[in-house]
């Protein structure tokens, strides 16, 4: 009995002994820091501030300038989206104003958006207080940054919420919507604690390539901009002024247009104000580049060609779907400067451009059903049915032109891979600032003088007509043809109150390519081009006849976004836009 | 049968002489003739004799002694000598289902005496099966209990669920896994032939023991252990020969013209220029030539009073039925068990499985993606034929590719694989197959135990178990550049390894002490601990260039000096700490009551410190009616056994919770950016995510009442169980407002619930030498989404033809119920689809989804019967699944040409009037209808598992050759399937066990097997 005693005794202290530690519990996670550890030195300010740029290259939902591209191009009168191959309904709907507040990029956007301002916020709220250069700096930067987004915020949005501080409970969660004129005023004010704080970088002169963050200049610039958007034309006129005269900033010579504005080649260079930055080696890529598949979604798409003659082309084609121009914008650009252009040429490929160059080639393969197809066909008929059995969404929406601006080129893909660009994304550039500064001029009803000046120079740049007069008529011409593309024209449109005009029935009708006329070749085009359409086989798709619906921008709900279903369900202080 | 165990241990351990008084002698028999080593004990004493080979044996006792005669496994039988000295002895075979005893946890309990519902599944149901894992081999063998495959790939297992599904997460329905009781993460390293038996747990008073980690369910598995008697060396083998066991019909080449024609996808000018007029390919005869599997099992047992052995090597090799040898699994198995009686209070003992998997690249993987192999026999055209070149004429496209100077792949033969001119964006199979040169997946793990069972003084039981887990794997593969055609082609050189491996232990600590008052009032306790610790490490690396391209250059060593490589690893640990107990006490084997707790503490990387406890209490009781004095006087015959038995407890699901969830930390370098205009970089930091300090488990609260009954003395058997299953806190993604600067903070909202009824029978009988037994299952379960945070109205679960989430986890639906248009029927007149527009609105969107039915069936059941008769063994063995829902999901709207099951083209509106099922050939591949429930289809099937005949040679013929046993069997396994479904195979088809269950892209099918077996045993 006693042997069983001791038996239990020691079977209950082993039973015991391992019981006493639980710090065998704690597993420290790794690669991370507490919260409280953080935001002390320069290093920790320098890598929040990483924070901020890594959200605009490599924003959460991967694809802000993407999705942002395919909002607001496509909502104006810029761009076709066709062939897309991915989310397909969701790209169209944008140019068809189909789309609700549920559509995906929207709420992807909004919440890029939001998580740039939340980063940004960290650098302020943290170092705020800071005492060291770099950390000055940083919260001017963030502060830059911040406006910029909100630009766009309020210009989407018109009443997105203020949010200028991290936010840090349940109820602070929930914001209402900001008053439109006082959105304006903060972010004017914003900008302009950053650069009282005179912490903001500056270009050494017009050819430094080494200040690649968010400059002085460029928070003049948005100053500008935001001035401009909010109607203080006196004050736009101060602000873009000094950023002309720094010297600092010059529009690439026309020649070189379609090299540099966007190629790998011409990042950071003398127009551009503002843009992202990636400096790529074969070890760094994969962990530097935007990876924002923007490249797989302006490829010129040969493989959706549908050559008259029945043949094949080859060449690149890997990518979602692309846009081409629109039929409005092609015939007035081409009637206003013709198809040889330094702009058009840099803006736009031609059918004929595309052989020259040899990104496209005829294979030996054949497809003779197309040429059998056009011959049974008379050439104008609306045809309800899409050639060669694909149906609507594939059907490669041109009338022989496609997009080159912002179009990566194989070259500048690593591997050719359309994840890996090597060309910096470009979000301001110096041609802005002159024709935001000619329209303040315009604005105030100057006529001629240095707003005319800085207008000519964007036109004598693109090889285009110069104009004897300031007006705000020409003003909307030449921006619509520069900033092509570039994100401004739709918010443009509102503020001039011409989105209806423009917008109501531009979409009724899409172009389909069919190469060549018959017997038709380039070399029969005039010496602009304007008689493109006699030589090329064009024959248009009645769209509202296929679909049975009319698509149409609506006055007094499609001026701004809708906010996202999700955050209307998620922010009960949020009141959606009119309309929606 | 504990005292005749004693009195054979007793027996055997003396050897001193008796006084002689009466010389006695016999021969024991069962039913197939003498009996070896049965015992043979003067009743009270130490003295008796065991039978020899013919089974005589010989014995002196005292006047008027009493003989007691037993063996393992049959009745016990008392005989008085009196003046007999010659006694011809029969035993007979125990059937008796109430010396059963059943493993719970921490412990063993009579089955009669058992008040939660566990079901059993004892070694012969896993005997003699041609499926190599154990998951499904109990597949249908027990209710409750269903097994999803989600591939028939050799080696793939299936995942368990037990009671339905209580999670919307994914990988955390699957019930916790006990072997020999060590806790491991997967059922893989166990060989169905060790079993001796598998316990499932399946309500809350049986599982809360478990804690944290049984809110779905405990499978106990425990291993065999050496037999009494003389020691045995066996052999199993058998051979398997592997088919395709379903074949769908897709079209063929004139249906395909005639329907993509008719449906504008491609010209009848696009045919006549790339079709050769004859070409008619059957891609499933082609890719699924057959296959084959053998295995071979050879071990030794035995046991004598001290101690015990039981060990088993076994190998399996397995070529799938793919073609050529890409689909190939092999697996070596080593089993030791042991133990040993050092003192009477001493018992030390182990437990070892040693496994070797290799596995060629898991085609079954590939499911779901374009490039899948599965997913291509379905979809690819006739018109295309598979190899070209050599003999065959080479495509005028190939040949064009070929003059191109594109790197066109070929197979091992030297042939072109071709790529079909008609279905651009579907990769032919054999091109997914060689692409990869290599791949390969390399598993070893070791798990054991090592026991000290102490027991001072008796009813006291004091056990200290140390288990450990070694596991070591490696994954390696190799794509090559390869060119399809424009929009499937690749440039770039793909070779990674990776290699990783575990050591995991665990520590228990834990007593029973069993104590009986006045005979009639017992009572039991248990109570312990148990420290479990998991280390693993990684190392994976990756490049894209090689020195060379041959095959002795195919590893890392050989990247070369430009390329760009990868490398990635980590060493992670987890751990948890438990103290558990148990209290029974029962009266009179009449009233039993138990109740158990369990305090589980898990490591920081799941709760933080302040939060890492969770209790789980539970308690249950019995009635059993039948041994009420009042009901003695019924005629057993009739009712053999009655009990009624409830439990109520609360089970935790842990394994939702991991990397930290709850912790509020700045994420280093979750991405970077060059601040600079150099190519430094700096990394981007901050918090990475809104944080939850709160977050805790899931916890599941059940109630099961249930009802036990036998008749006809004992031979009718039926169980019956119904249950109410609570699941609460799942954890779910909430959408915050975005201005808060993140997308989702993990909350515990959302709750989900099951209800079920399980009905178990059997009936065993005898007519002369005719043996048979009927048993079956049936179990109903109704799974529903009862709460989910009200920020979200529904998850989205799986995108099908990549537009469309057909299945969403969403209150007052079942979980990942499938959801889409309500397709309703044909316009007679114009052959175009009509659906259920919700709102009225003229638009087919997301505001017209409806729910459409769920991949979860109604009822699942098994039956086997089984008969004997001289030697001849017959099994017949089917499950099946009523009510579930498949989405076929083979086709894609934006994807032109792809061939599809015949049933759309035959069901087709082809002119005016026509009443059809579906639409016109033109509406059948588009948008709204790949939305549809025109594309949902009843999954219900019945499928014969297992026919098996066996002949066993007569014992007396053996025993002239001294063989105990020689068996020879045939088997059609998997060989019949009644279904009405149009894919490949409804018992596998779906992405995965929890939200894309029952959508089916094409994955790895069952095969029907034909096994010839053979067992012999000395």
């Amino acid at each position: 009995m006693k042997r069983s005693i001791i038996l239990l005794v020691t079977a209950l202290v082993a039973l015991t002994a391992i019981s006493c530690d639980p710090s065998r519990l704690d597993i420290p996670q790794q690669g991370v820091l507490s919260e409280g550890d953080f935001y002390q030195t320069d290093d920790d300010c320098l890598e929040a501030l990483a924070g901020v740029y890594s959200g605009i290259l490599h924003s959460p939902e991967r694809r802000m300038y993407t999705y942002l591209y395919s909002f607001l191009s496509e909502l104006s009168d810029e761009v076709y989206v066709c062939d897309a191959g991915y989310a397909v309904d969701q790209l169209h709907s944008y140019m068809f104003y189909t789309y609700d507040p549920s559509v995906s990029y929207l709420s992807r956007v909004y919440n890029d958006m939001y998580a740039i301002v939340y980063r940004c916020n960290l650098v302020i709220d943290h170092f705020s207080e800071g005492t060291s250069a770099i950390q000055r700096n940083a919260v001017a930067e963030a502060k830059v940054i911040r406006s910029w987004i909100y630009i766009y915020l309020v210009s989407m949005f018109n009443t997105p919420p203020i949010v200028d501080h991290v936010l840090k409970t349940n109820d602070e969660y929930r914001q209402p919507n900001s008053e439109t004129g006082k959105a304006w005023e903060w972010i004017i004010q914003t900008l302009d604690e950053a650069l009282e704080s005179g912490a903001l970088d500056s270009k050494s002169d017009v050819n430094d390539k080494t200040k690649v963050r968010a400059t002085r200049e460029f928070a003049l610039a948005l100053k500008g901009k935001a001035q401009v958007y909010s109607g203080d034309y006196a004050g736009a006129k101060a602000s873009l002024e000094q950023v002309i005269n720094s010297g600092k900033y010059a529009l690439i010579p026309g020649e070189q247009l379609g090299d540099l504005f966007f190629t790998s080649q011409g990042n950071h260079n003398c127009e551009s104000i503002f843009e992202t930055n990636s400096v790529m080696t074969n070890e760094n890529y994969k962990t530097v580049s935007t990876a924002d598949n923007w490249a797989a979604y302006t490829p010129v798409r040969v493989d959706k060609f549908r050559i008259a003659d029945g043949s094949f082309l080859k060449g690149y084609a890997a990518g979602w779907n692309h846009y081409t121009p629109t039929d409005k914008f092609l015939r007035a650009i081409i009637a206003n400067e013709g198809m040889y252009s330094n702009r058009f040429k840099a803006w736009i490929y031609s059918y004929e451009v595309l052989l020259d160059m040899g990104l496209v080639e005829f294979s030996s393969l054949q497809d003779p059903s197309r040429k059998e197809y056009l011959a049974s066909t008379s050439m104008e008929t609306p045809d309800k049915n899409c050639p060669f059995g694909y149906n609507v969404d594939y059907c490669a929406e041109t009338a022989g032109f496609w997009q080159r601006k912002l179009t990566v080129v194989p070259d500048d893909m690593y591997n050719q891979t359309y994840n890996y660009s090597k060309v910096n994304r470009r979000y301001f550039r110096y041609a802005e600032v002159l024709l935001l500064y000619a329209e303040a001029c315009a604005q105030l009803s100057e006529t001629g003088g240095k707003g005319l000046e800085c207008l000519n120079k964007i036109a004598e740049r693109a090889g285009a007509p110069t104009y004897s007069t300031l007006n705000m008529e020409n003003v909307k011409k030449e921006k619509w043809f520069e900033m092509w593309g570039e994100m401004t024209r739709y918010f443009d449109l509102v503020r001039w109150g011409d989105a209806e005009k423009e917008l109501s029935d531009h979409y009724t009708t899409l172009p389909v390519f069919f190469g060549y006329k018959e017997g038709k070749s380039g070399a029969d085009l005039n010496e602009k081009g304007t008689n493109f359409d006699q030589v090329y086989n064009i024959r248009y798709f009645d769209v509202q006849a296929y679909t049975g619906v009319k698509y149409s921008f609506q006055k007094g709900k499609c001026e701004y976004l809708p906010f996202p279903s999700t955050e209307i369900a998620n922010n009960p202080e949020l009141k959606q836009n009119p309309g929606w | 049968m504990k005292n005749r165990l004693l009195a054979l241990v007793l027996f055997l351990g003396m050897s001193f002489p008796l006084l002689a008084q009466v010389k006695i002698s016999g021969t024991v028999s069962d039913s197939t003739g003498p009996m070896i080593g049965a015992s043979v004990v003067e009743k009270g004493t130490a003295n008796g004799a065991v039978t020899g080979t013919d089974g005589s044996f010989q014995l002196t006792v005292k006047p008027g002694a009493v003989l007691v005669v037993s063996s393992i496994g049959y009745k016990e039988q008392e005989v008085a000598v009196g003046d007999q000295t010659r006694f011809t002895l029969f035993l007979e075979e125990d059937n008796e289902l109430l010396e059963e005893t059943v493993v719970i946890g921490y412990g063993v309990q009579k089955k009669s005496d058992v008040t939660g519902a566990i079901a059993s599944v004892g070694s012969e149901a896993l005997k003699n099966r041609s499926v190599d894992n154990v998951a499904a081999a109990f597949s249908g063998k027990t209710s409750g209990v269903q097994v999803i495959s989600s591939s028939g790939d050799p080696g793939a297992i299936g995942a368990i669920r037990i009671r339905g599904i209580s999670s919307n997460s994914n990988d955390a329905s699957d019930p916790l896994y006990i072997v020999d009781g060590l806790q491991v993460s997967s059922l893989s390293a166990v060989d169905p032939q060790n079993v001796k038996s598998i316990e499932i747990l399946k309500d809350a008073a049986s599982a809360a023991i478990y804690g944290a980690q049984a809110g779905n369910g405990v499978v106990v598995i425990t291993t065999k252990t050496g037999e009494k008697g003389s020691g045995k060396v066996f052999y199993n083998g058998s051979y398997t020969i592997e088919k395709l066991g379903i074949h769908p019909q897709t079209l063929n080449a004139r249906q395909y013209i005639e329907f993509m024609e008719g449906a504008g996808s491609i010209a009848q000018s696009t045919v006549d220029e790339f079709w050769d007029g004859k070409t008619d390919t059957d891609w499933f005869n082609f890719m699924f030539p057959g296959g084959s599997a053998q295995r071979h099992t050879i071990g030794v047992q035995g046991a004598n009073e001290r101690g015990s052995y039981y060990t088993s090597l076994s190998v399996l090799n397995n070529d799938g039925m793919v073609y050529g040898d890409r689909d190939t699994f092999k697996r070596t198995n080593f089993q030791l068990n042991a133990e040993y009686k050092i003192k009477d209070w001493l018992k030390v003992g182990t437990t070892n499985t040693f496994q070797v998997r290799r596995s060629s690249y898991n085609l079954g993987s590939m499911g779901g993606n374009d490039l899948s192999i599965m997913a291509a026999v379905l979809t690819l055209d006739p018109l295309t034929p598979p190899l070209c070149g050599g003999s065959e004429t080479v495509p005028k496209y190939m040949q064009v590719m070929l003059d191109n100077g594109f790197d066109v792949l070929t197979a091992p033969n030297g042939q072109y694989i071709t790529t079909s001119m008609f279905n651009e964006r579907t990769a032919n199979p054999l091109a997914s197959i060689y692409m990869y040169r290599d791949g390969r997946k390399e598993n070893l793990n070791l798990n054991g135990t090592i026991y000290a069972n102490l027991t001072p003084f008796k009813g006291f039981n004091f056990t200290s178990r140390f288990g450990y887990t070694l596991s070591a794997a490696e994954t390696s593969r190799y794509l090559a550049p390869y060119f399809l055609n424009a929009l499937m082609q690749s440039t770039t050189h793909d070779l990674s390894d990776r290699v990783s491996y575990g050591l995991g232990y665990q520590w228990d600590n834990f007593l029973n002490y069993t104590y009986t008052l006045a005979g009639k009032h017992k009572f039991d306790v248990m109570a312990g601990m148990s420290y479990l610790e998991n280390n693993n490490v990684y190392i994976e690396g990756t490049t894209d260039t090689l020195k060379g391209y041959a095959s002795n250059f195919w590893f890392l060593n050989f990247s070369s000096d430009d390329a760009i490589d990868t490398i990635s690893g980590t060493r992670s640990k987890s751990a948890s700490l438990s103290y558990f107990g148990r209290l029974g006490y029962s009266f009179d084997n009449r009233y039993f009551i138990q109740a158990s707790f369990r305090a589980d503490a898990f490591d920081t990387s799941k709760l933080s410190a302040q939060n890492r406890w969770g209790y789980f209490p539970s308690v249950s009781a019995g009635w059993t009616v039948t041994n009420e004095p009042w009901m003695q006087d019924i005629n057993k015959d009739a009712l053999s056994f009655l009990k009624f038995r409830a439990s109520w407890g609360i089970n935790g699901n842990i394994s939702v919770l991991s990397n930290y969830q709850y912790a509020t930390t700045i994420t280093k370098g979750a991405s970077n950016y060059q601040l600079t205009s150099g190519v430094e970089i700096t990394n981007a930091s901050y918090p990475g995510k809104l944080a939850n300090e709160g977050l805790s488990w899931e916890k599941s609260k059940q109630f099961d009442a249930g009802l036990e009954a036998r008749f006809f003395n004992n031979r009718l058997s039926t169980t019956l169980d119904w249950y109410i299953k609570d699941t609460d806190g799942l954890i779910v993604p909430v959408t915050p407002s975005f201005i808060t600067g993140h997308k989702e903070v993990y909350m515990n909202s959302g709750s989900v619930r099951n209800k079920g009824l399980e009905l178990e029978f059997s009936w065993k009988d005898t007519l002369g030498d005719f043996n048979y037994s009927i048993s079956g299952n049936i179990s109903h379960n109704t799974n529903l989404v009862t709460f989910l945070d009200p920020t979200l109205t529904f998850i989205d679960g799986t995108r099908v033809s990549n537009i469309h989430y057909a299945t969403r986890f969403m209150q007052g639906y079942p979980i990942w119920g499938f959801f889409g248009l309500h397709y309703e029927g044909v316009n007679d007149q114009t052959g175009e689809p009509i659906f259920n527009d919700v709102n009225q609105d003229n638009k087919l969107n997301n505001d017209d989804m409806n729910y459409l039915g769920s991949s979860q069936p109604a009822f699942t059941y098994g039956i086997t019967l089984s008969a004997e008769w001289k030697g001849f063994d017959f099994t017949i063995f089917g499950s099946g699944s009523q009510g579930n829902k498949i989405w076929f999901a083979g086709l894609r709207q934006d994807f032109v040409g792809r061939n599809f099951p015949v049933y759309f083209y035959e069901k087709a509106w082809k002119n005016p009037g026509d009443k059809s099922v579906l639409p016109a050939y033109k509406y059948i591949n588009t948008t709204a209808l790949l939305q549809s429930d025109a594309v949902l289809f009843d999954g219900s099937y019945f499928r014969i598992n297992q026919i098996q005949l066996g002949y066993s040679l007569p014992k007396s013929l053996l025993k002239a050759v001294k063989l105990g046993e020689v068996r020879f069997y045939t088997s059609l396994d998997d060989y019949f399937t009644f279904t009405k479904y149009i894919g490949f195979d409804p018992v596998v088809a779906g992405d995965d066990a929890g939200k894309g269950r029952g959508i089916d892209r094409g994955t790895y099918p069952t095969a029907k097997r034909i096994m010839f077996g053979l067992n012999i045993s000395f």
